[in-house]
């Protein structure tokens, strides 16, 4: 199998270029397991994993044009490009800066609350399940960012003012359905432009995490904005 | 030997480790003069190729941001403190706190019969003294509330929407599962709290025998960091890493980024670590290869879903044993001697069966599981349903760091550590409950050594310059025949693995240690790095790694030696017996001049002395 990598050391290449490497293919294959045999067997690549199950997020890259987890994603017995994840600057070879976007939805997950939560009972009694499942499958997000790489707001129009993408309208649900918290999440979401969004479905796709249902989290906070009147006119 | 004596030793045994073959001289010439002001004001002649140094003050130093470390900054933030984390990972969080996992954790309802519970699980090995503040501190802080105000939200639900929270047949405390703890890092970003990530401490800074900071390498520019602090806290992971090697992982759910770096740094100041023959073990799918012994890639069995593992003829030999006689200990033990017995499965393992509903069902109990059915089959065309699915022991911790006192405090003043020597002896009955408490303690103490700090009157700046030195010989060293530094650290996990397994045999031990020791003397010094690149090489982060991973396996492997027992998941098959007369102590290993020792030291107890504890082991808890 021959697989193809886009190098790049800021410190001695003028461009990034590409690179074949022949690696004997196996059954179950990983995009990691790929690279882990070039860096041990060829030369050595720049990549970052940790947990190899889709909970630490540091291993995303672009697999064949497309956003994907290395360390979870099966490589086809075929010719295979790996590229470092899209949209975000490269430090070397795979390893990319996601701290803007990391940032920026670390600002939006801190709970809007008054005052400390400081009862039990409270934390332990029953929920909505409806909104139990809702919370639960958004806190499966490992800030792995192959959500924006896929986004076409995003990465096509680069109208990085106007859209946060779909990371931070995620992280916003999050507080949105979260019960404790206190803050106007809605007008948060429309401010970070949810109306932008083309309801493609890409990011859905991309994410790691089965449990988050993109396009229904989008719709919700849609009819909740529109609801309040809070729709822009042009959307 | 004096502080100062012990220093220099240290010193020279990192330099001779480090084989210095070529570099150090023509580096040394575009290294700034030994003088303060080097650092302070840069030079008017600065040159293009004279190297830079960092230099950060704060007032608590906080290695790693992991769970002990995340915990250990918002406490010290919360004392009052200037605190500054420097952690090895990307993202602002790494180790077990860099991962997104729904981590099972426990609040307190009666901290008497937990901490009973913690000495017996423990196997006696517990610093009673800091288990009690452990449980203290947990108690107080209510984990539930703790968790919930750092972000947390609903966790696991049962499907009517009530909180699923099994009662645990010894009590004292009840369980919350999927807590996720990225919300701590989040925690971090709101109180503004400085994170200088992908940063690799590669040594302390230790003046007049104190701990004034630690320096390191900035592993994404290659970049040299000093920081400078008034008490510093410890919260590295040990290091899993070096238990075998699969394609892209050890046989370990643990983090690359434990590889004991801090515990082997703290061993060469002379601090001694305890309780380095402990580990804890699950049984987890080993195939597909790349996705063996992940975390939370993939599906485990532990002591509760013994009843469903079957040998290779399919018989389901734990069956008998009752839910009231199993633990974690003997569930690895009954693995590992089916294993011995030729029943195994080819890789070492057994089998979990999944054709059993009731087997499949149980998978449903953690989401961390059930989660991956859907992507096995629509990824790899793995239908783990009605599938006999082979799981082997992989070793997700391991319970030994260096000693520290009741207020996590090292033989070193002004370095604390969050996870310590002492805190978990053969096993704590919580890995996250014993680590976020034991890092709000030592951020309490170190918070209050910071206040009344000693002056530093005058800083020697030449074990930074030494550091320099070492670590881009490293980077720039040539030698004939060389290996690679994942060829050195593959050999490193192989030897480890035949010894340091479920079941431990003395003369495989020894072995082992004859092996790294082998590695050490001849394989250690022809490692050179393929590309001398400053930025992101992973190849420099790994020479220095090997380092301290040599370090760390040869004290798992010769505290594995010295106990000649059987205690929790230490299991010797030449001693299969536990032995309180002999062995009621803990076991420590220390280095000095290069030369690593073994000795017994008495258990740190208050509310049990050695005989209640014996009687307490031998009789089982009321």
């Amino acid at each position: 199998m021959q697989v193809t990598i886009k190098k790049y050391d800021p410190t001695k290449d003028a461009e990034p270029y590409n690179k074949t490497y022949e690696v004997p293919w196996k059954k179950h294959m990983t995009v990691l397991e790929a690279i882990t045999y070039i860096h041990e067997n060829h030369e050595p690549v720049g990549f970052d994993y940790s947990c190899r199950g889709r909970v630490c997020g540091r291993c995303s890259m672009m697999v064949n044009g497309e956003p994907a987890m290395a360390c979870f994603t099966h490589i086809m017995n075929r010719a295979n490009l790996l590229e470092p994840l899209r949209g975000f600057p490269v430090i070397r070879d795979f390893i990319v800066d996601k701290s803007k976007t990391h940032d920026a939805m670390g600002r939006i997950l801190n709970r809007i609350i008054e005052k400390p939560i400081t009862d039990r009972e409270k934390i332990l009694a029953p929920i909505d399940p409806a909104l139990a499942k809702k919370i639960g499958a958004i806190e499966w997000c490992c800030r792995c960012l192959s959500c924006v790489a896929a986004c076409p707001v995003i990465n096509e129009k680069k109208d990085q003012e106007k859209f946060i993408g779909p990371a931070g309208i995620v992280s916003t649900a999050l507080r949105y359905y979260d019960p404790y918290d206190e803050g106007d999440r809605v007008t948060e979401a429309v401010q970070n432009g949810l109306f932008e969004c083309i309801m493609c479905g890409k990011c859905n796709k991309a994410c790691p995490a089965d449990e988050i249902d993109h396009l229904k989290i989008y719709a919700e906070l849609r009819k909740a904005a529109t609801d309040r009147g809070l729709k822009p006119k042009k959307a | 030997m004096d502080e100062k004596e012990k220093k220099q030793i240290s010193r020279r045994n990192l330099l001779k480790g480090a084989g210095l073959i070529a570099g150090g001289a023509a580096l040394s010439t575009t290294l700034p003069p030994l003088a303060t002001e080097a650092f302070a004001k840069p030079t008017s002649k600065t040159s293009a190729c004279e190297p830079t140094f960092e230099v950060y003050d704060t007032d608590v130093l906080v290695i790693g941001s992991g769970l002990a470390g995340i915990n250990a900054a918002l406490t010290s933030f919360a004392e009052g403190a200037n605190v500054l984390i420097a952690d090895k990972g990307p993202f602002k969080a790494s180790g077990g706190g860099g991962m997104n996992w729904g981590i099972i954790v426990r609040f307190i309802t009666n901290p008497q019969i937990y901490y009973d519970f913690a000495i017996n699980a423990s196997y006696g090995m517990i610093n009673q003294k800091l288990c009690r503040k452990i449980v203290d501190t947990w108690n107080d802080l209510k984990m539930e509330q703790h968790l919930v105000n750092n972000g947390m939200t609903t966790f696991f639900r049962n499907p009517d929407g009530t909180m699923y929270m099994p009662e645990k047949p010894k009590g004292g405390a009840k369980v919350l599962y999927n807590y996720y703890c990225r919300h701590d890092q989040d925690e971090i970003v709101k109180k503004g709290i400085k994170v200088v990530d992908r940063t690799m401490i590669t040594d302390l800074f230790i003046q007049d025998g104190k701990c004034i900071g630690a320096m390191g390498l900035n592993i994404t520019t290659g970049t040299f960091r000093v920081f400078r602090a008034k008490a510093v806290i410890g919260c590295g992971g040990p290091a899993p890493w070096n238990y075998g090697w699969i394609s892209v992982a050890p046989v370990s759910i643990n983090s690359p980024d434990n590889t004991g770096d801090l515990d082997a740094i703290a061993l060469n100041h002379g601090c001694k670590l305890i309780d380095m023959e402990f580990v804890e073990n699950d049984a987890m799918n080993i195939y597909p290869e790349g996705l063996a012994a992940t975390c939370n890639g993939g599906f485990a069995a532990d002591a509760l879903e013994y009843r469903y593992l079957c040998d290779k003829d399919g018989v389901y030999w734990l069956r008998d044993i009752p839910m009231s006689e199993m633990n974690r200990g003997r569930f690895s033990q009954e693995i590992a001697k089916r294993v011995l017995e030729g029943k195994g499965s080819p890789n070492g393992g057994v089998y979990l069966d999944l054709r059993d509903p009731k087997a499949y069902q149980s998978l449903f109990e953690r989401e961390v599981y059930s989660r991956n059915i859907k992507p096995y089959k629509e990824r790899f065309d793995i239908d783990v349903k009605g599938m006999m699915m082979e799981v082997a022991l992989e070793q997700y911790e391991s319970e030994g760091h260096p000693v520290i006192d009741e207020n996590c405090a090292t033989e070193i003043p002004g370095l604390y550590f969050g996870v310590g020597g002492g805190t978990r002896g053969a096993r704590f009955p919580s890995t996250s409950g014993g680590t976020i408490n034991g890092a709000i303690i030592a951020a309490r103490n170190a918070v209050k050594y910071a206040e009344n700090a000693p002056k530093v009157k005058k800083i020697n700046w030449k074990p930074v310059h030494d550091e320099f030195n070492r670590i881009h010989a490293l980077r720039t060293k040539k030698v004939s025949k060389p290996l690679a530094p994942h060829e050195v650290r593959h050999a490193m996990q192989r030897a480890c693995f035949k010894a340091l397994g479920p079941m431990k045999y003395g003369k495989a031990i020894a072995d082992a240690i004859k092996e790294l020791e082998r590695i050490k003397k001849y394989d250690l010094p022809r490692m050179a790095l393929r590309n001398d690149t400053k930025q992101y090489n992973i190849e420099w982060q790994q020479a220095i790694e090997n380092y301290f991973m040599m370090d760390m396996s040869l004290a798992n492997c010769k505290s594995s030696l010295f106990r000649e027992e059987s205690r929790g998941t230490h299991f010797r098959t030449d001693f299969p017996k536990m032995d309180n007369d002999k062995w009621l102590c803990n076991v420590a290993v220390k280095k000095v001049n290069d030369k690593m020792t073994v000795e017994k030291r008495p258990i740190v107890w208050s509310e049990y002395p050695p005989a209640k504890v014996k009687e307490l082991l031998e009789k089982g808890l009321k």
